[in-house]
């Protein structure tokens, strides 16, 4: 006999309510909930990440300079950029468009030159400084590269910023990461130890035998652990508001429909982990191994482009690395919908074939 | 008289678990309605497996049973809201208080409101727990805790309940009260499926029994006629006849040490 969904829904929000009143119950618990994201943040928040030497950057030209006056200019930067292998240059026609890239995560900056050249100031290189170390690397380049192409002193360079409104400080890059991260991390440890525990102490015979979907029970329980990593990421979200002068430019509704997105892919992680492991334990030690990774190579902490190139492949195969990209965008560059919809689409996939995977797995697991 | 019946039908229940263990081997057997049935066997002999298939939390390898006419492999659900499960671990939320925990478990049959806080009442009253309703389980003693496990099995009135161990490491006083209230839930018509390894309580309450062993049944019938036919006065001794080789060699080794031990004593003293 199957139930209707409505009943499905409503038995995973009993199960749900239940997980988040015996959640509230235990006083060490909410301490540690509480102290996690507050240690995170005051450790990170003075720990700035050193600078490595970064290449292929990649980098816009828009030339505007009338009768092929700057095209000697834009011709030999390229030439220089190729050959040194440090920025990757593509050619665009219009600063908007430009901007666009920039705000849309397709290239780091633009170097745009505009119709006065080579007055000084007629070169503005704008960078996406909400990614303050590729920003510096970026600036240094080009500027090295455009002195050695110009020999009028002072340079014609002008360096612009496309989020002028940002301070921008290596927290503000970090911070979107950690409020990604914290809820990825309740969705997967979380869950993975409150179903092990369920079934150690046996209760779990217990939602067995009632009379509801198997479904019900899971999707229950990643449902609690959802508002449980959303609390911990307000709790991030207001004290990097509060005492780190972070500013959030983003829509907030945009911004929770990321969060819980990226969540579900991971929580269905953490239901596979979960089933396949015999206890609690196992279940979160094998977590704990794919966490690890995760936090170094997600560009949490790093920019992506930071990391040597085959570790860059490791990292775009990695969902929270998407999680982190879209947030950052949203929560700094108040970029729209459209600018995050590659990372939303890669986060939509990877939810769907990991709970797709993690349902019957789940099932198998605990009927046997 | 309700639509729904509390008989059971096992037709050659068989569970093999990966790696090929059988811990049950093509068991068939019928319980009738309103019956209190003994399931009795040494550890490892399939009486949990048995129960766990009866109760739809495993899935048989081969063979069915039926609860009230119902399919345990094809019809689940009707078949979890005729049953009531009291399993060998304890089916109770520690943090939350003894009405949070039957509130929570009487929506899951679709109860609510007024008629379930009114049914909570009731059965909190009937195991003596009025007092700590609000209190959290975690503070319970064991056997208050058992008690609140019984009840939470019995909270949508189910037609058969399944009993795993439940005076398992309690007090002789809340052994007493358990069998009583098992007694008087018979009494009230409901079918029970009891295991334990407490020979003289199996012996006591139940009508008909069956002894398991290597996921087979040995013997099935009214324990008076059961050992009547094998000669012995007690269901203790029938259980040792029957499966005892094994036990009693253990038990042997056992034997042979001892007396050494109080050997040493004594010349200590």
């Amino acid at each position: 006999m199957r139930m209707s969904l409505g009943k499905d829904l409503k038995d995973s929000l009993r199960i749900a309510q239940k997980d988040l009143l015996e959640f509230s119950r235990s006083k060490m618990r909410l301490a540690t909930f509480v102290l996690l994201p507050i240690i995170l943040i005051a450790l990170f928040g003075f720990m700035f990440p050193g600078s490595g030497q970064i290449n292929h950057i990649p980098i816009a030209v828009v030339d505007l300079a009338p009768n092929g006056q700057g095209s000697y200019l834009v011709a030999s930067f390229e030439r220089a950029a190729s050959s040194s292998g440090s920025l990757d240059v593509v050619t665009f026609v219009s600063v908007a468009q430009a901007k666009q890239a920039i705000i849309s995560g397709q290239i780091y900056g633009a170097l745009i030159v505009y119709p006065t050249f080579p007055a000084q100031n007629s070169i503005v290189l704008i960078v996406d400084n909400t990614n303050p170390t590729v920003a510096e690397e970026l600036r240094a380049s080009v500027g090295s590269i455009l002195s050695s192409l110009t020999a009028s002193d002072p340079s014609p360079l002008f360096v612009e910023s496309i989020a002028p409104w940002a301070p921008s400080t290596e927290f503000e890059y970090m911070a979107p990461g950690f409020v990604g991260l914290t809820v990825v991390m309740a969705g997967m440890a979380g869950l993975a130890a409150t179903v092990a525990r369920e079934r150690e102490i046996g209760t779990m015979d217990g939602l067995m035998v009632a009379p509801i979907a198997r479904s019900s029970i899971i999707t229950g329980k990643a449902v609690a652990q959802l508002v449980r990593g959303l609390l911990q990421a307000a709790i991030i979200i207001i004290l990097v508001v509060a005492f780190f002068g972070v500013k959030i430019y983003g829509d907030p509704l945009l911004i929770l429909a990321v969060l819980i997105l990226g969540d579900l892919g991971f929580v269905g992680i953490g239901i596979i982990a979960t089933s396949v492991a015999s206890d609690q334990e196992t279940a979160t030690m094998t977590l704990m191994l794919l966490e690890f990774p995760m936090i170094f190579l997600s560009g949490v902490l790093y920019p992506v482009i930071q990391l040597p190139w085959w570790l860059q492949y490791v990292a775009k195969a990695i969902p929270l690395t998407y999680m982190v990209d879209a947030l950052r965008r949203l929560m700094v560059l108040n970029a729209g919908l459209s600018a995050i919809m590659g990372p939303l689409l890669f986060m939509l996939i990877f939810s769907l074939v990991a709970l797709g995977i993690a349902v019957p797995v789940f099932n198998r697991a605990v009927t046997r | 008289m309700a639509l729904e019946d509390g008989s059971i039908v096992a037709k050659g229940l068989t569970k093999v678990f990966q790696g090929g263990f059988v811990a049950v081997d093509h068991v068939s057997f019928e319980i009738k309605d309103g019956e209190l049935f003994g399931l009795l066997g040494p550890n490892g002999a399939g009486k949990s497996t048995t129960m766990r298939m009866l109760t739809t939390l495993l899935r048989p390898t081969e063979g069915d049973a039926f609860i009230g006419r119902h399919s345990v492999k094809h019809e689940p659900d009707r078949v979890r809201l005729l049953i009531g499960l009291v399993a060998d671990k304890l089916i109770v939320y520690d943090r939350l208080t003894a009405r949070e925990n039957l509130r929570f478990f009487g929506r899951l049959y679709g109860m609510g409101g007024e008629k379930l806080e009114e049914r909570i009442d009731e059965l909190l009253d009937e195991v003596n727990l009025s007092d700590f309703a609000d209190a959290r389980v975690g503070t319970f003693s064991t056997g208050m805790r058992q008690r609140l496990n019984l009840v939470r099995a019995l909270l949508h009135n189910p037609k058969v309940l399944f009993l795993d161990e439940p005076t398992l490491g309690l007090d002789p006083q809340t052994t007493r009260f358990i069998k009583d209230l098992i007694v008087q839930l018979h009494q009230s018509g409901i079918t029970i499926v009891l295991t334990t390894h407490e020979m003289p309580l199996a012996e006591e309450l139940s009508e008909r029994l069956a002894i398991i062993d290597h996921g087979k049944i040995l013997t099935i019938g009214e324990p008076k006629k059961l050992e009547e036919d094998n000669g012995v006065s007690n269901l203790e001794e029938l259980f040792l006849k029957l499966t005892g080789r094994q036990l009693r060699d253990s038990l042997g080794k056992e034997k042979a040490g001892a007396p050494r031990l109080v050997r040493g004593r004594r010349r200590e003293g």
